[in-house]
């Protein structure tokens, strides 16, 4: 068998176990729902199929739809940005060799694993305009604070504030990567007069793209389906006037409250198409990522 | 003389430097720990102390009780250490899975090239943009069709085949960082690409391994929806559908929920900050890759 | 690969054990799916451990979820999933999204032949909810009419004004209470809200100023939400947060989901609180002041009428074991889970003679729980109308929104999204 062949099989090989579990436990429920979104379903009694009619409907008649659509390009055009810097400037500052910084680090990927109810009612109590601890703090600046969660222009913004203390995932990720790269080429660098900051362009970022890159298709993704603390804050209304109602809270909406389910499976397949999207688009302009070797060129 | 008041200077200005980023760190940590604070010190009040005006920081006397409370609440037929050791199964195996399986499907898509390659990643990667909403309940009718509900299969089971595209990708990249020579020169060592994998990347690659295992670890933890669909019996929850039972559809014990909550945050502050030296900072200065 | 599938086949191994529950053979298993408070889990327990020592022949499994939108979750998906419980817990609103589906056992061939059943016991109100066409689909635990307006004695005392009757009307009596004990800061800021209700309740005062939701609440064919006299209901609540100044606005209360007002009461923050009996065992914890409740004020014709909540058990139409199953719900409604629910303070038992008994009126707070005797014949219910919650969702909650915050006067908002509404829901 020629080398290349050899190594095609073993490719098989390893990526076996996917192949099971995708056909297996992945693949029906998908095929399921893809059949479901020409169909309706309210749940209790028999599916009935009705062809193209929900994909109709989705485009030709439904404001919510484009409403919600709206709020989650809003929501992942501002957060996604954002959280990308924020978790690598405070991966390279927890890198650092300071003191407490274990203690540090466990502080920054906390706020990361306490999403759910608990965490999105301090927030709510937070962003409490009158009583609330942010607007006390702007007051002492002298800004008179928006009324956050209450006012329409100012609901998203919440949510991408609540994502950015949720950055300590993509900064542990960071701190893997940053692991990985050899003191050799810093020691290289300072030979060659690089200060801190060229260093970190000329060292670092490349160095960090692949994990960059990673992070930054993550995010889109996550952005996307944006849910959880949404739903928990709004209680699944999306209020105030559906300024909050992202995509997959309506999505949720309709299959569980409205009894859509069909529906909402066609809204479930348009926002793949969408993230499909951006995500190929993400991939095609990768020329700026950085792999070492050609594992990765055609 | 000159060239020591030079090195001084230098001195001075990393001490500095030093302070300033120290400072920093001080001041964004305080600001991630606000609503921290606001937690433990919610889970330390007397219900009528929670909204109290101006708020108070520092309940007196603190409410430890509440946190016997939250973890033993009277009149349930089980206990929270029932919850607890299903939670460390469920979390132990998948933890277990994930590592395994995804890092050697990883291997082939980083590593390896065959036909189709690229395309069956975007299909992987695929499956991570569909909202679970839709698929929960075809999901659900095939396993109760393997006769698998209120059992934990459901929940295990699948993690042993890479099901977490997240973790696929993740390892994916770390491989692709590794110079494609160290698999060359293995190969005319006379190994083959199974060793490759686990004598030669999985040790060069420690730290994400490591950060799997957190990511995993955590998401388990906190799990609340597969348990809630496939856990019917109450002897089988784990602590986040547990712990559920403070809010009730008319009002809530937020003195509980938050102590539940700071109880359910307890192990990972623990694993996290005694597991770090293992994943930060086990090879930081050993340069693997020059 | 070895050492995967080695971990696995360990893994199969030890959750096998978890797999195959014991079979106990000869004896009827049923499935009870049920929310509830850390209370109502003890009754349920201890009255269903009651009956499987009366009924040695059938063996109850009790799957408890959390309430709310999960527990909603997980039942659609056992009933999608089709492994549908034997008995189902059903809220009177949520009811109706099961019962038009026609997958609820018709319980009224077991009340006219079971003759150990007394049904004149059970406030016809509550049977009627729970019954269309002369079909029974649920036997009722509680209910919960949404009309306390709980109050705090010393914040009147302090004010020199009468505790309110509860036969007062709101133009009359309740606004100028309402006013009175509002108080303001040195810097115009309110200190104190003379009202405050649990989350936006608008439909007591739409109902009780002679609006309905619609026309006809058994067979509806049009929303009228948008009739004068429901405006007028809308109006008088908008106007209470931004006219009369006694209410919080949304951006006052912790914003979205109602989080807090309880506890803006229970903190001495607000004067009044609109909500249900449920509140009761947790303001049982106030140390500071005393309170009691006063039927929801009349509306300014006189028409007294508030929304409701409630409880109770139904039968699957795929269960198996019918007879077994009337037997359990039949039991769980009995005269001791009725006792023991009633102790609790939490709920009003549906049957009145427990009502009525020392059991619910002990005689400890609030005292004037009496009433609630009487209110039952003030409920409305919401209507038998399969997207209802699509039209409160979709359509009112974003107008009523801008209601709230002052932008919009009810008719506004409300006329456009009511008449689309009617255009869009009613579609068969």
């Amino acid at each position: 068998m020629k080398s290349s062949q050899l190594e095609s099989v073993w490719g098989y090989v390893f990526i076996f176990p996917w192949i099971l579990g995708m056909l297996f436990f992945t693949a029906g429920p998908i095929i399921a729902s893809v059949f479901l979104s020409f169909c309706e379903w309210d749940l209790i009694t028999p599916i009935k199929w009705v062809g193209l009619q929900n994909y109709i409907k989705l485009f030709m008649d439904d404001p919510r739809f484009w409403k919600s659509l709206y709020n989650t390009l809003f929501y992942t055009a501002m957060s996604v940005p954002l959280q990308l810097v924020a978790g690598i400037t405070i991966a390279v500052l927890m890198n650092q060799q300071v003191r407490l910084i274990k203690v540090f680090r466990t502080i920054f990927y906390l706020p990361s694993v306490t999403a759910g109810v608990a965490s999105s009612i301090i927030w709510m109590w937070l962003f409490n305009p009158d009583v609330g601890l942010i607007n006390y703090f702007l007051a002492i600046f002298g800004i008179h604070g928006p009324l956050w969660l209450a006012s329409e222009f100012w609901a998203k913004p919440v949510y991408v504030i609540m994502s950015l203390w949720g950055v300590g995932g993509g900064m542990l990720v960071y701190l893997a990567g940053l692991q990985g790269i050899p003191a050799a080429l810093y020691e290289a660098a300072s030979i060659d007069g690089a200060n801190s900051f060229q260093k970190f362009i000329h060292v670092t970022l490349p160095m960090l793209s692949p994990i960059i890159f990673f992070n930054l298709v993550i995010l889109v993704i996550q952005s996307f389906q944006i849910f959880t603390q949404a739903y928990v804050m709004s209680g699944g209304s999306g209020a105030p006037a559906d300024s909050t109602l992202f995509y997959v809270v309506y999505l949720y909406q309709m299959g569980f409250r409205f009894h859509q389910m069909g529906y909402a499976s066609a809204l479930a397949w348009i926002l793949f198409l969408i993230t499909l999207g951006a995500t190929l688009l993400l991939f095609r302009f990768s020329g700026w990522v950085h792999y070492e070797g050609n594992v990765k060129e055609k | 003389m000159a060239g020591l008041n030079l090195n001084q200077e230098a001195i001075n200005r990393k001490k500095i430097k030093r302070i300033i980023i120290f400072g920093i760190i001080c001041i964004l940590g305080f600001i991630m720990l606000i609503p921290f604070l606001w937690m433990i010190s919610t889970s330390l009040k007397i219900p009528t102390e929670v909204f109290s005006m101006p708020p108070q920081w520092i309940p007196w006397p603190p409410q430890w009780i509440n946190y016997v409370s939250a973890w033993a609440p009277k009149g349930l037929p089980e206990t929270f250490n029932t919850y607890l050791k299903n939670t460390l199964i469920i979390t132990f195996f998948n933890t277990l899975g994930a590592i395994v399986s995804s890092s050697f499907v990883a291997f082939g898509f980083a590593r390896l090239k065959f036909k189709g390659r690229d395309f069956m990643f975007i299909l992987l990667l695929g499956t991570m943009m569909i909202p679970v909403q839709v698929t929960m309940i075809p999901q659900f009718i095939l396993f109760r069709s393997l006769g698998w509900i209120d059992t934990f299969l459901p929940l295990i089971v699948p993690n042993f085949f890479a099901i977490s595209a997240f973790n696929v990708f993740l390892l994916r990249q770390f491989f692709m960082t590794l110079p494609p020579e160290l698999d060359e020169a293995a190969l005319i060592d006379g190994c083959n690409y199974f060793d490759i994998y686990w004598r030669i990347i999985m040790p060069l690659s420690w730290p994400v391994v490591a950060t799997i295992a957190v990511f995993s670890f955590v998401y388990n933890w906190n799990d609340f929806l597969n348990p809630l669909i496939y856990l019917n019996s109450s002897s089988n929850f784990t602590l986040a559908l547990g712990l559920q039972t403070f809010t009730t559809v008319y009002g809530s014990s937020y003195h509980l929920m938050m102590a539940a909550s700071m109880l359910m945050l307890l192990p990972i502050i623990v694993v996290f900050f005694i597991g770090q030296k293992y994943f930060i900072e086990g090879i930081a200065t050993t340069g693997l890759k020059g | 690969m070895k050492k995967i599938l080695a971990f696995l086949g360990v893994g199969l191994l030890l959750f096998s054990n978890f797999a195959c529950a014991p079979k106990k053979d000869a004896k009827t298993e049923l499935r009870f799916v049920f929310w509830g408070d850390l209370s109502e889990i003890q009754i349920f327990n201890n009255i269903v451990a009651e009956f499987e020592r009366e009924n040695p022949k059938i063996q109850v499994k009790l799957e408890r979820a959390p309430s709310g939108a999960p527990y909603i979750e997980k039942l659609l998906t056992q009933f999608a999933g089709g492994m549908a419980p034997d008995i189902v817990f059903v809220e009177v609103n949520n009811f109706v999204n099961f019962s038009q589906r026609n997958v609820l056992m018709d319980l009224s061939e077991f009340v006219f032949s079971d003759e150990s059943f007394k049904m004149e016991n059970i406030y016809p109100e509550v049977l009627s909810r729970f019954s269309m066409d002369n079909k029974l689909f649920v036997l009722p635990r509680d209910t919960a009419p949404i009309c306390c307006v709980y109050y705090n004695k010393d914040l009147f005392d302090e004010a020199g004004l009468p505790y309110p009757k509860d036969d007062w009307q709101w133009p009359r009596d309740f606004l100028p209470i309402a006013q009175k004990l509002t108080k303001t800061d040195a810097s115009g800021r309110v200190s104190r809200f003379g009202f405050v209700d649990d989350w936006s309740l608008w439909d007591a005062f739409v109902l009780s100023n002679g609006g309905n939701y619609v026309d006809d609440a058994k067979n509806p064919t049009r929303i009228t939400l948008d009739s004068p006299e429901a405006l007028g209901g809308f109006k008088f609540r908008q106007d209470l947060i931004y006219k009369y100044k006694v209410m919080p606005t949304p951006s006052q209360m912790s914003s979205a989901g109602g989080v807090g007002s309880a506890d803006l009461f229970m903190t001495g923050k607000a004067a009044m609180f609109l909500s249900g009996i449920w509140k009761t065992p947790y303001f049982r914890d106030i140390k500071n002041f005393d309170w009691d409740v006063a039927m929801f004020p009349k509306g300014p014709t006189g028409i007294r009428r508030f929304p409701t909540g409630g409880s109770g058990y139904a039968i699957t139409k795929t269960c198996k074991h019918p007879r077994e199953a009337w037997k359990l719900i039949k039991y769980l409604c009995g005269r001791e889970g009725q006792v023991q629910l009633a102790k609790t303070g939490l709920a009003q038992p549906a049957n009145m003679s427990i009502a009525k008994s020392e059991y619910f009126l002990d005689g400890q707070k609030p005292k004037n729980k009496g009433m609630l005797l009487d209110a039952v014949k003030y409920v409305s219910y919401s209507p038998y109308m399969d997207r209802w919650n699509e039209f409160l969702i979709a359509y009112l909650n974003p107008a009523l929104d801008k209601v709230w915050s002052g932008e919009k006067s009810p008719e506004e908002a409300l006329k456009p999204v009511v008449t689309k509404a009617n255009k869009e829901l009613f579609k068969k």
